[in-house]
Protein backbone atom coordinates (compact mmCIF):
# COMPACT_ATOMS: atom_id res chain seq x y z
CA UNK A 1 0.00 0.00 0.00
CA UNK A 2 1.44 3.75 -0.59
CA UNK A 3 1.89 5.92 1.65
CA UNK A 4 -0.96 8.15 0.28
CA UNK A 5 -3.54 4.84 0.88
CA UNK A 6 -1.90 4.13 4.11
CA UNK A 7 -2.52 7.24 5.54
CA UNK A 8 -6.23 7.47 4.35
CA UNK A 9 -6.53 4.51 5.98
CA UNK A 10 -5.46 5.60 9.24
CA UNK A 11 -7.37 8.86 8.92
CA UNK A 12 -10.39 7.15 8.28
CA UNK A 13 -9.70 4.60 11.69
CA UNK A 14 -9.29 7.65 13.48
CA UNK A 15 -12.52 9.40 11.94
CA UNK A 16 -14.51 6.05 13.29
CA UNK A 17 -12.55 5.37 16.84
CA UNK A 18 -15.08 5.62 19.34
CA UNK A 19 -15.38 7.66 22.53
CA UNK A 20 -14.26 6.82 26.17
CA UNK A 21 -15.91 3.90 27.51
CA UNK A 22 -17.63 3.16 24.15
CA UNK A 23 -17.25 0.28 21.78
CA UNK A 24 -16.02 0.27 18.10
CA UNK A 25 -19.21 0.34 15.97
CA UNK A 26 -17.40 -1.72 13.35
CA UNK A 27 -15.25 -4.55 15.74
CA UNK A 28 -12.90 -5.07 13.05
CA UNK A 29 -12.09 -2.27 13.19
CA UNK A 30 -9.85 -2.36 16.49
CA UNK A 31 -7.47 -4.76 14.61
CA UNK A 32 -7.66 -2.77 11.46
CA UNK A 33 -6.45 0.42 13.85
CA UNK A 34 -3.48 -2.05 15.43
CA UNK A 35 -2.02 -3.46 12.09
CA UNK A 36 -2.02 0.22 10.38
CA UNK A 37 -0.25 1.81 13.26
CA UNK A 38 2.11 -0.98 13.13
CA UNK A 39 2.40 -0.29 9.05
CA UNK A 40 2.93 3.57 9.60
CA UNK A 41 5.76 2.44 11.87
CA UNK A 42 6.34 5.40 14.30
CA UNK A 43 5.84 5.50 18.09
CA UNK A 44 2.87 8.23 17.56
CA UNK A 45 0.96 5.82 15.46
CA UNK A 46 1.22 3.30 17.70
CA UNK A 47 0.87 5.80 21.31
CA UNK A 48 -2.03 6.85 19.70
CA UNK A 49 -3.83 3.50 18.74
CA UNK A 50 -2.45 2.18 22.45
CA UNK A 51 -4.59 5.35 23.71
CA UNK A 52 -7.83 4.46 21.56
CA UNK A 53 -7.77 0.69 22.38
CA UNK A 54 -6.99 1.63 26.14
CA UNK A 55 -10.17 3.76 26.52
CA UNK A 56 -12.64 1.67 24.35
CA UNK A 57 -14.38 -0.96 25.52
CA UNK A 58 -13.39 -4.01 24.18
CA UNK A 59 -14.02 -7.79 24.82
CA UNK A 60 -11.37 -9.21 26.53
CA UNK A 61 -10.97 -11.89 23.38
CA UNK A 62 -10.21 -8.62 21.10
CA UNK A 63 -8.04 -6.85 23.82
CA UNK A 64 -5.58 -9.58 24.57
CA UNK A 65 -5.32 -9.95 20.39
CA UNK A 66 -4.42 -6.39 20.04
CA UNK A 67 -2.50 -6.26 22.88
CA UNK A 68 -0.44 -8.87 21.40
CA UNK A 69 -0.51 -7.43 18.06
CA UNK A 70 1.40 -4.71 19.31
CA UNK A 71 3.49 -6.52 21.11
CA UNK A 72 4.76 -8.58 18.59
CA UNK A 73 5.43 -5.55 16.49
CA UNK A 74 7.83 -4.50 18.83
CA UNK A 75 5.12 -2.28 20.97
CA UNK A 76 5.58 -3.55 24.20
CA UNK A 77 4.80 -0.55 26.27
CA UNK A 78 1.69 0.43 24.18
CA UNK A 79 0.67 -3.12 24.21
CA UNK A 80 1.06 -3.47 28.15
CA UNK A 81 -0.94 -0.19 28.15
CA UNK A 82 -3.54 -1.58 26.22
CA UNK A 83 -3.37 -4.97 28.85
CA UNK A 84 -3.60 -3.26 31.67
CA UNK A 85 -6.39 -1.26 31.08
CA UNK A 86 -8.76 -3.67 31.95
CA UNK A 87 -8.87 -5.39 34.82
CA UNK A 88 -10.97 -8.40 32.95
CA UNK A 89 -7.25 -8.52 31.15
CA UNK A 90 -4.93 -7.85 33.88
CA UNK A 91 -5.42 -10.77 35.32
CA UNK A 92 -6.67 -12.86 32.41
CA UNK A 93 -4.11 -16.23 31.95
CA UNK A 94 -4.49 -15.96 28.23
CA UNK A 95 -2.56 -12.95 29.11
CA UNK A 96 1.01 -14.83 29.64
CA UNK A 97 1.73 -14.98 25.80
CA UNK A 98 1.25 -11.27 25.39
CA UNK A 99 3.39 -10.38 28.43
CA UNK A 100 6.21 -12.70 27.36
CA UNK A 101 5.78 -10.96 24.13
CA UNK A 102 6.27 -7.93 25.58
CA UNK A 103 8.84 -8.38 27.36
CA UNK A 104 11.21 -9.49 23.89
CA UNK A 105 10.49 -5.81 22.74
CA UNK A 106 12.85 -2.93 23.68
CA UNK A 107 12.69 0.43 25.40
CA UNK A 108 9.89 -0.41 28.22
CA UNK A 109 10.93 1.49 31.45
CA UNK A 110 13.11 -0.20 33.85
CA UNK A 111 10.30 -0.46 36.37
CA UNK A 112 7.33 -1.58 33.85
CA UNK A 113 9.68 -4.11 32.48
CA UNK A 114 10.15 -5.56 36.09
CA UNK A 115 6.36 -5.54 36.63
CA UNK A 116 5.65 -7.66 33.10
CA UNK A 117 7.86 -9.86 34.32
CA UNK A 118 6.55 -10.63 37.65
CA UNK A 119 3.41 -9.83 36.33
CA UNK A 120 3.83 -13.08 34.39
CA UNK A 121 5.40 -15.03 36.64
CA UNK A 122 2.68 -14.98 39.03
CA UNK A 123 -0.07 -15.67 36.25
CA UNK A 124 1.98 -18.86 35.34
CA UNK A 125 -0.67 -21.90 35.11
CA UNK A 126 2.25 -23.77 36.50
CA UNK A 127 2.76 -21.67 39.49
CA UNK A 128 -0.81 -20.82 39.97
CA UNK A 129 -1.95 -24.47 40.34
CA UNK A 130 0.98 -25.66 42.81
CA UNK A 131 3.27 -27.22 40.22
CA UNK A 132 4.49 -30.85 39.88
CA UNK A 133 8.01 -32.63 40.40
CA UNK A 134 9.16 -35.37 38.64
CA UNK A 135 8.97 -38.47 40.33
CA UNK A 136 11.67 -39.22 43.01
CA UNK B 1 8.01 -77.08 55.40
CA UNK B 2 6.74 -79.81 53.01
CA UNK B 3 9.10 -82.18 51.15
CA UNK B 4 6.81 -82.28 48.32
CA UNK B 5 8.34 -80.12 44.83
CA UNK B 6 6.72 -77.54 44.06
CA UNK B 7 4.51 -76.83 41.17
CA UNK B 8 5.23 -74.34 38.64
CA UNK B 9 4.23 -71.09 38.64
CA UNK B 10 1.17 -69.52 37.31
CA UNK B 11 -0.32 -66.53 36.58
CA UNK B 12 -3.95 -66.05 39.14
CA UNK B 13 -5.20 -62.59 38.06
CA UNK B 14 -4.03 -60.29 35.36
CA UNK B 15 -5.97 -57.10 33.82
CA UNK B 16 -4.65 -53.52 32.45
CA UNK B 17 -3.33 -52.80 35.48
CA UNK B 18 -1.81 -55.66 37.64
CA UNK B 19 -0.64 -59.39 37.37
CA UNK B 20 -0.54 -61.77 39.86
CA UNK B 21 1.95 -64.15 39.89
CA UNK B 22 1.52 -67.57 42.46
CA UNK B 23 5.00 -69.23 42.74
CA UNK B 24 4.03 -72.40 44.76
CA UNK B 25 7.09 -73.36 47.57
CA UNK B 26 7.73 -75.92 50.37
CA UNK B 27 6.62 -73.07 53.32
CA UNK B 28 3.43 -73.54 55.51
CA UNK B 29 2.98 -70.13 55.13
CA UNK B 30 2.43 -67.74 52.16
CA UNK B 31 4.44 -64.69 51.57
CA UNK B 32 2.27 -62.00 49.36
CA UNK B 33 4.66 -59.65 47.69
CA UNK B 34 4.05 -56.38 46.20
CA UNK B 35 5.98 -54.97 43.32
CA UNK B 36 7.95 -51.17 43.59
CA UNK B 37 7.57 -48.71 41.58
CA UNK B 38 9.98 -49.92 38.96
CA UNK B 39 9.21 -53.41 38.45
CA UNK B 40 6.48 -54.52 35.41
CA UNK B 41 5.65 -57.47 34.52
CA UNK B 42 8.07 -59.95 33.46
CA UNK B 43 7.08 -63.55 32.95
CA UNK B 44 6.87 -65.21 36.28
CA UNK B 45 8.98 -62.88 38.25
CA UNK B 46 7.84 -61.06 41.22
CA UNK B 47 9.02 -58.44 43.43
CA UNK B 48 11.93 -60.09 46.33
CA UNK B 49 11.33 -63.12 44.13
CA UNK B 50 15.28 -64.59 44.37
CA UNK B 51 15.83 -64.27 48.15
CA UNK B 52 11.80 -66.12 48.49
CA UNK B 53 12.87 -68.94 45.79
CA UNK B 54 16.23 -69.68 47.90
CA UNK B 55 13.84 -70.15 50.85
CA UNK B 56 11.43 -72.09 49.36
CA UNK B 57 8.62 -69.74 50.66
CA UNK B 58 5.07 -70.20 48.93
CA UNK B 59 4.12 -67.00 47.70
CA UNK B 60 1.86 -64.73 45.53
CA UNK B 61 3.44 -61.62 43.77
CA UNK B 62 1.49 -58.60 43.01
CA UNK B 63 3.59 -57.20 40.11
CA UNK B 64 1.84 -53.69 38.52
CA UNK B 65 1.88 -52.45 34.93
CA UNK B 66 2.49 -48.88 35.86
CA UNK B 67 3.43 -47.00 38.75
CA UNK B 68 -0.41 -47.20 40.37
CA UNK B 69 0.03 -47.98 43.70
CA UNK B 70 -2.31 -50.74 43.28
CA UNK B 71 -5.79 -49.38 43.26
CA UNK B 72 -8.18 -50.62 45.77
CA UNK B 73 -10.73 -51.24 43.26
CA UNK B 74 -8.43 -53.37 40.91
CA UNK B 75 -6.92 -55.17 44.08
CA UNK B 76 -10.50 -56.00 45.62
CA UNK B 77 -10.88 -57.71 41.43
CA UNK B 78 -7.80 -60.41 42.59
CA UNK B 79 -8.94 -60.67 45.97
CA UNK B 80 -11.33 -63.75 45.69
CA UNK B 81 -8.72 -65.77 43.46
CA UNK B 82 -5.45 -64.75 46.08
CA UNK B 83 -7.58 -65.55 48.84
CA UNK B 84 -8.38 -68.82 47.71
CA UNK B 85 -4.97 -69.26 46.60
CA UNK B 86 -3.38 -68.63 50.24
CA UNK B 87 -1.73 -71.71 52.06
CA UNK B 88 -1.54 -71.70 55.75
CA UNK B 89 -1.40 -68.22 57.65
CA UNK B 90 -0.49 -65.15 55.05
CA UNK B 91 2.32 -62.35 55.50
CA UNK B 92 2.25 -59.00 52.86
CA UNK B 93 5.53 -57.94 51.90
CA UNK B 94 6.40 -54.92 49.63
CA UNK B 95 9.04 -51.74 49.69
CA UNK B 96 7.76 -48.13 48.94
CA UNK B 97 4.83 -48.41 46.53
CA UNK B 98 4.71 -52.04 47.55
CA UNK B 99 4.93 -51.30 51.23
CA UNK B 100 1.48 -49.05 50.48
CA UNK B 101 -0.37 -52.31 49.53
CA UNK B 102 0.85 -54.47 51.78
CA UNK B 103 -0.96 -52.07 54.67
CA UNK B 104 -3.49 -50.50 52.70
CA UNK B 105 -4.88 -54.05 51.34
CA UNK B 106 -4.27 -56.74 53.97
CA UNK B 107 -7.23 -57.04 54.98
CA UNK B 108 -8.89 -57.12 51.97
CA UNK B 109 -6.25 -59.95 50.86
CA UNK B 110 -6.56 -61.77 54.42
CA UNK B 111 -3.17 -60.85 55.30
CA UNK B 112 -2.11 -62.01 59.01
CA UNK B 113 0.47 -59.96 58.92
CA UNK B 114 2.38 -57.30 56.51
CA UNK B 115 5.82 -55.85 56.80
CA UNK B 116 5.72 -52.97 54.91
CA UNK B 117 9.47 -51.02 53.85
CA UNK B 118 9.67 -46.76 53.83
CA UNK B 119 6.32 -47.05 52.73
CA UNK B 120 3.27 -43.94 51.70
CA UNK B 121 0.03 -43.80 53.13
CA UNK B 122 -1.08 -42.07 50.16
CA UNK B 123 -0.16 -40.26 47.24
CA UNK B 124 -3.01 -38.25 47.11
CA UNK B 125 -2.41 -34.46 47.36
CA UNK B 126 -5.27 -33.85 49.91
CA UNK B 127 -3.60 -36.30 52.30
CA UNK B 128 0.14 -35.03 51.80
CA UNK B 129 0.48 -31.67 50.21
CA UNK B 130 4.38 -31.84 51.01
CA UNK B 131 5.33 -34.80 49.42
CA UNK B 132 5.50 -33.89 45.79
CA UNK B 133 7.58 -37.06 44.93
CA UNK B 134 5.03 -38.86 43.52
CA UNK B 135 2.30 -36.61 42.99
CA UNK B 136 2.63 -36.94 38.72
CA UNK B 137 1.34 -40.33 39.64
CA UNK B 138 -1.95 -39.69 41.76
CA UNK B 139 -4.96 -39.86 39.53
CA UNK B 140 -8.19 -38.97 40.90
CA UNK B 141 -9.87 -41.75 38.43
CA UNK B 142 -7.73 -44.47 40.16
CA UNK B 143 -6.90 -43.36 43.70
CA UNK B 144 -10.25 -42.14 45.18
CA UNK B 145 -10.14 -42.73 48.75
CA UNK B 146 -6.90 -44.18 48.64
CA UNK B 147 -4.89 -43.58 52.35
CA UNK B 148 -4.39 -45.96 54.23
CA UNK B 149 -7.28 -46.16 56.95
CA UNK B 150 -6.90 -48.13 60.42
CA UNK B 151 -9.92 -50.63 59.11
CA UNK B 152 -7.62 -51.98 56.24
CA UNK B 153 -4.79 -53.04 57.94
CA UNK B 154 -3.89 -56.98 58.83
CA UNK B 155 -3.71 -57.67 62.37
CA UNK B 156 -0.10 -57.34 62.51
CA UNK B 157 1.29 -54.70 60.43
CA UNK B 158 5.13 -53.73 60.89
CA UNK B 159 6.21 -50.54 58.94
CA UNK B 160 10.16 -49.89 58.48
CA UNK B 161 11.62 -46.44 57.93
CA UNK B 162 14.06 -43.90 58.34
CA UNK B 163 12.90 -41.72 61.17
CA UNK B 164 15.05 -38.87 60.35
CA UNK B 165 14.17 -39.10 56.69
CA UNK B 166 11.20 -36.63 56.64
CA UNK B 167 9.45 -37.24 53.38
CA UNK B 168 8.75 -41.08 54.93
CA UNK B 169 8.65 -39.83 58.29
CA UNK B 170 5.46 -37.95 57.70
CA UNK B 171 3.77 -41.03 56.01
CA UNK B 172 4.72 -43.26 58.97
CA UNK B 173 3.24 -40.94 61.43
CA UNK B 174 -0.15 -40.25 59.93
CA UNK B 175 -0.58 -44.24 59.90
CA UNK B 176 -1.95 -44.23 63.39
CA UNK B 177 -1.18 -45.61 67.08
CA UNK B 178 1.57 -47.26 67.58
CA UNK B 179 0.12 -49.92 69.68
CA UNK B 180 -1.79 -50.52 66.26
CA UNK B 181 1.34 -50.37 64.17
CA UNK B 182 4.55 -51.85 65.14
CA UNK B 183 7.56 -49.07 63.95
CA UNK B 184 10.91 -50.08 63.29
CA UNK B 185 13.10 -47.44 63.02
CA UNK B 186 16.50 -47.82 61.03
CA UNK B 187 18.31 -44.29 60.67
CA UNK B 188 20.53 -42.44 58.47
CA UNK B 189 19.06 -44.82 55.87
CA UNK B 190 17.01 -42.56 53.76
CA UNK B 191 14.28 -44.20 51.23
CA UNK B 192 16.79 -46.96 51.21
CA UNK B 193 15.89 -48.77 54.17
CA UNK B 194 15.17 -51.88 52.26
CA UNK B 195 18.57 -52.14 51.90
CA UNK B 196 18.61 -53.85 55.55
CA UNK B 197 16.40 -56.70 53.91
CA UNK B 198 18.94 -57.26 51.05
CA UNK B 199 19.84 -60.98 52.98
CA UNK B 200 18.60 -63.94 52.16
CA UNK B 201 18.90 -64.87 55.80
CA UNK B 202 17.74 -62.09 57.52
CA UNK B 203 15.26 -61.89 54.90
CA UNK B 204 13.92 -65.64 56.21
CA UNK B 205 14.14 -64.63 59.90
CA UNK B 206 12.52 -61.52 59.74
CA UNK B 207 9.41 -63.31 58.09
CA UNK B 208 9.86 -66.25 60.56
CA UNK B 209 9.31 -63.63 63.56
CA UNK B 210 6.79 -61.81 61.45
CA UNK B 211 4.35 -64.48 61.73
CA UNK B 212 5.06 -64.91 65.87
CA UNK B 213 4.09 -61.42 65.86
CA UNK B 214 7.49 -60.96 67.25
CA UNK B 215 8.00 -56.67 66.50
CA UNK B 216 10.79 -56.63 69.04
CA UNK B 217 12.98 -59.67 67.70
CA UNK B 218 12.58 -57.97 64.06
CA UNK B 219 14.08 -54.62 65.55
CA UNK B 220 17.12 -56.91 66.70
CA UNK B 221 17.72 -58.95 63.67
CA UNK B 222 17.57 -55.70 62.03
CA UNK B 223 19.59 -53.42 64.25
CA UNK B 224 21.73 -56.29 64.33
CA UNK B 225 22.53 -56.98 60.45
CA UNK B 226 23.53 -52.99 60.60
CA UNK B 227 27.40 -54.28 61.41
CA UNK B 228 27.68 -56.57 58.18
CA UNK B 229 25.53 -54.13 55.62
CA UNK B 230 26.80 -52.55 52.99
CA UNK B 231 23.88 -50.44 52.90
CA UNK B 232 23.65 -49.79 56.01
CA UNK B 233 27.81 -48.17 55.23
CA UNK B 234 27.03 -46.14 52.61
CA UNK B 235 24.04 -45.21 54.49
CA UNK B 236 25.76 -44.09 57.31
CA UNK B 237 28.99 -42.90 55.63
CA UNK B 238 26.89 -40.87 53.26
CA UNK B 239 25.33 -39.26 56.13
CA UNK B 240 28.41 -38.27 57.76
CA UNK B 241 29.66 -37.05 54.91
CA UNK B 242 26.71 -34.66 54.73
CA UNK B 243 27.23 -33.92 58.02
CA UNK B 244 30.90 -33.12 56.89
CA UNK B 245 32.34 -35.85 59.72
CA UNK B 246 34.91 -36.52 57.73
CA UNK B 247 37.08 -39.35 59.84
CA UNK B 248 33.74 -41.30 60.85
CA UNK B 249 32.98 -40.61 57.05
CA UNK B 250 36.48 -42.41 55.65
CA UNK B 251 36.03 -45.25 58.21
CA UNK B 252 32.35 -46.08 57.35
CA UNK B 253 32.84 -45.63 53.25
CA UNK B 254 36.21 -48.25 53.93
CA UNK B 255 33.75 -50.11 56.05
CA UNK B 256 31.28 -50.73 52.91
CA UNK B 257 34.54 -51.21 50.71
CA UNK B 258 35.69 -54.22 52.98
CA UNK B 259 32.21 -55.52 52.86
CA UNK B 260 32.23 -55.53 48.86
CA UNK B 261 30.46 -52.65 47.60
CA UNK B 262 31.54 -52.14 44.01
CA UNK B 263 33.71 -49.66 44.30
CA UNK B 264 32.25 -47.23 41.52
CA UNK B 265 28.77 -47.75 43.10
CA UNK B 266 30.87 -46.12 46.11
CA UNK B 267 32.73 -43.09 44.30
CA UNK B 268 29.15 -42.13 42.57
CA UNK B 269 27.93 -42.61 46.59
CA UNK B 270 30.56 -40.87 47.66
CA UNK B 271 30.18 -37.61 44.82
CA UNK B 272 26.31 -37.66 45.89
CA UNK B 273 27.06 -37.17 49.26
CA UNK B 274 29.63 -34.81 49.02
CA UNK B 275 27.78 -32.53 46.72
CA UNK B 276 24.93 -32.61 49.01
CA UNK B 277 27.04 -31.42 52.09
CA UNK B 278 28.39 -28.51 49.51
CA UNK B 279 24.52 -27.36 48.62
CA UNK B 280 23.84 -27.33 52.10
CA UNK B 281 26.82 -25.25 53.06
CA UNK B 282 25.57 -23.07 50.65
CA UNK B 283 22.37 -23.01 51.69
CA UNK B 284 23.32 -21.77 54.97
CA UNK B 285 25.48 -19.04 54.01
CA UNK B 286 22.85 -18.00 51.79
CA UNK B 287 20.37 -17.41 54.64
CA UNK B 288 22.95 -16.28 56.97
CA UNK B 289 23.94 -13.24 54.61
CA UNK B 290 20.40 -12.53 53.55
CA UNK B 291 19.79 -12.39 57.60
CA UNK B 292 22.94 -9.69 57.98
CA UNK B 293 21.93 -7.90 54.66
CA UNK B 294 18.49 -7.46 55.69
CA UNK B 295 19.90 -6.13 59.41
CA UNK B 296 22.17 -4.09 57.64
CA UNK B 297 19.57 -2.12 55.65
CA UNK B 298 17.01 -1.38 58.51
CA UNK B 299 19.78 -0.03 60.54
CA UNK B 300 20.82 1.94 57.60
CA UNK B 301 16.97 2.85 57.09
CA UNK B 302 16.21 3.56 61.00
CA UNK B 303 19.92 6.43 60.72
CA UNK B 304 18.36 8.01 57.96
CA UNK B 305 21.68 6.56 55.57
CA UNK B 306 19.31 6.19 52.24
CA UNK B 307 22.07 5.78 50.40
CA UNK B 308 23.53 2.77 52.79
CA UNK B 309 19.44 1.45 52.43
CA UNK B 310 20.03 1.68 48.58
CA UNK B 311 23.49 -0.06 48.75
CA UNK B 312 22.49 -2.75 50.69
CA UNK B 313 19.31 -3.34 48.72
CA UNK B 314 20.89 -3.52 45.66
CA UNK B 315 23.02 -6.54 46.70
CA UNK B 316 19.98 -8.42 48.14
CA UNK B 317 17.71 -10.76 45.35
CA UNK B 318 14.88 -8.55 45.35
CA UNK B 319 12.21 -11.61 46.15
CA UNK B 320 14.46 -11.49 49.81
CA UNK B 321 11.80 -8.97 50.37
CA UNK B 322 9.92 -8.69 53.10
CA UNK B 323 6.85 -5.68 53.63
CA UNK B 324 9.70 -4.26 55.99
CA UNK B 325 12.64 -4.09 53.76
CA UNK B 326 10.53 -3.24 50.77
CA UNK B 327 9.02 0.01 52.55
CA UNK B 328 12.58 0.82 53.60
CA UNK B 329 13.97 0.69 50.86
CA UNK B 330 10.86 2.80 48.64
CA UNK B 331 11.18 5.80 51.61
CA UNK B 332 15.00 6.00 50.84
CA UNK B 333 14.71 6.26 46.91
CA UNK B 334 11.81 8.79 47.19
CA UNK B 335 14.01 10.65 49.90
CA UNK B 336 16.79 10.88 47.42
CA UNK B 337 14.14 11.36 44.69
CA UNK B 338 17.07 9.96 42.22
CA UNK B 339 15.15 8.75 38.60
CA UNK B 340 17.55 5.59 38.92
CA UNK B 341 16.99 4.54 41.99
CA UNK B 342 12.99 5.32 42.44
CA UNK B 343 13.15 2.58 39.28
CA UNK B 344 15.34 0.44 40.92
CA UNK B 345 13.06 0.45 44.37
CA UNK B 346 9.75 0.26 42.44
CA UNK B 347 11.47 -2.85 40.21
CA UNK B 348 11.86 -4.41 43.86
CA UNK B 349 8.74 -3.49 44.91
CA UNK B 350 7.56 -5.10 42.17
CA UNK B 351 9.02 -8.25 42.51
CA UNK B 352 8.46 -8.79 46.39
CA UNK B 353 5.74 -10.89 47.35
CA UNK B 354 3.98 -8.25 49.29
CA UNK B 355 0.21 -8.58 51.02
CA UNK B 356 -2.14 -6.28 49.16
CA UNK B 357 -2.65 -3.88 51.30
CA UNK B 358 1.34 -3.13 51.22
CA UNK B 359 1.92 -3.51 47.67
CA UNK B 360 -1.16 -0.49 47.70
CA UNK B 361 0.24 1.40 50.40
CA UNK B 362 3.78 1.82 48.53
CA UNK B 363 2.16 1.84 45.11
CA UNK B 364 0.21 4.99 46.97
CA UNK B 365 4.15 6.63 47.75
CA UNK B 366 5.51 6.05 44.63
CA UNK B 367 2.06 7.99 42.71
CA UNK B 368 2.25 10.86 45.85
CA UNK B 369 5.70 11.34 44.93
CA UNK B 370 5.17 12.12 41.59
CA UNK B 371 6.58 8.96 39.81
CA UNK B 372 3.30 7.27 38.19
CA UNK B 373 4.82 4.52 36.01
CA UNK B 374 7.32 3.41 39.42
CA UNK B 375 3.49 3.60 41.14
CA UNK B 376 2.05 1.23 37.99
CA UNK B 377 4.38 -1.15 37.91
CA UNK B 378 4.26 -1.58 42.13
CA UNK B 379 0.38 -1.81 42.13
CA UNK B 380 -0.15 -3.91 38.76
CA UNK B 381 2.56 -6.57 38.95
CA UNK B 382 0.43 -9.08 41.52
CA UNK B 383 -3.29 -9.41 39.72
CA UNK B 384 -4.42 -10.15 43.26
CA UNK B 385 -4.76 -6.67 44.12
CA UNK B 386 -7.63 -6.29 41.83
CA UNK B 387 -9.65 -8.82 43.71
CA UNK B 388 -11.30 -7.86 46.17
CA UNK B 389 -14.13 -4.43 46.46
CA UNK B 390 -11.62 -3.14 49.21
CA UNK B 391 -8.32 -3.47 47.45
CA UNK B 392 -9.99 -2.21 44.08
CA UNK B 393 -11.37 0.94 46.52
CA UNK B 394 -7.80 1.32 47.68
CA UNK B 395 -6.12 1.24 44.17
CA UNK B 396 -8.71 3.20 42.28
CA UNK B 397 -7.13 6.10 45.13
CA UNK B 398 -3.79 5.31 43.53
CA UNK B 399 -4.35 5.28 39.82
CA UNK B 400 -5.87 8.83 40.46
CA UNK B 401 -2.46 9.91 42.79
CA UNK B 402 -0.76 8.59 39.36
CA UNK B 403 -2.61 10.88 36.97
CA UNK B 404 -1.13 13.81 38.45
CA UNK B 405 2.59 13.05 37.29
CA UNK B 406 2.66 14.50 34.03
CA UNK B 407 5.46 13.16 32.48
CA UNK B 408 4.26 10.20 32.02
CA UNK B 409 3.60 9.37 28.31
CA UNK B 410 0.32 10.17 27.05
CA UNK B 411 -1.13 6.77 26.45
CA UNK B 412 -0.43 5.27 29.90
CA UNK B 413 -2.27 7.76 31.44
CA UNK B 414 -5.23 7.30 29.09
CA UNK B 415 -4.87 3.95 29.99
CA UNK B 416 -4.37 4.13 33.70
CA UNK B 417 -7.58 6.81 33.77
CA UNK B 418 -9.46 3.88 31.87
CA UNK B 419 -8.57 1.49 34.10
CA UNK B 420 -9.97 3.75 37.42
CA UNK B 421 -12.64 4.04 35.71
CA UNK B 422 -13.46 0.29 35.04
CA UNK B 423 -12.16 -0.35 39.00
CA UNK B 424 -14.74 2.17 39.95
CA UNK B 425 -17.74 0.87 37.77
CA UNK B 426 -16.46 -2.31 38.95
CA UNK B 427 -17.27 -1.56 42.47
CA UNK B 428 -19.91 0.65 41.84
CA UNK B 429 -18.13 3.85 42.67
CA UNK B 430 -19.25 7.48 41.07
CA UNK B 431 -17.05 7.56 38.60
CA UNK B 432 -17.00 4.58 37.32
CA UNK B 433 -20.44 4.86 34.95
CA UNK B 434 -19.28 7.75 32.71
CA UNK B 435 -15.62 8.01 30.89
CA UNK B 436 -13.49 10.32 33.23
Amino acid sequence: MDAGALADRWRALLARAPAPGEVFRDPRDAGSLTATALEIHTPAAAARAAAILAQAELDPATRLACARGLAEGGRGAEALAVLLADPATHAHPDAVPVLQACLRSHHIPRPVAAMAWHLLWRLNPRRRGGGTRAPA
Amino acid sequence: MTGAPPAPPRVVFEDEQILVVHRPGRSAFTVVTFGGFMLRPDGMRIWAGPPIGALGLEAIGFVAKASNWFPEQVVARAAPRVRATLRGPAVGYGYSMGGYAALKHGRLLGLDAALAVAPQVSIDPRDVPRDLRYRAHFDPGLHQGMRVRPGDLCEFPVVVADPHFAPDRRHVDLLGARDRVSRIWLPHMRHGVIGALTSTAVLGRVLELLLARDAQGIRDVLRARRRTSRAWHTAMAAAATVRGRTTLAGTLWAGAAALGTPSALLDRQRMEAERERDRALAIGWRASALEQLSRRLLSAAERGDWQAVLHVAARMPATANTPRLATATTHAALALGEPAAVAEAAAQAAAAELPGPVRIELGRRFAMGGHGLPALAVLLADPSVLEDAAGRASAAQVLGAMLDDESMPPFWRVAMRSLRRRVLASIGKPGGAAPA
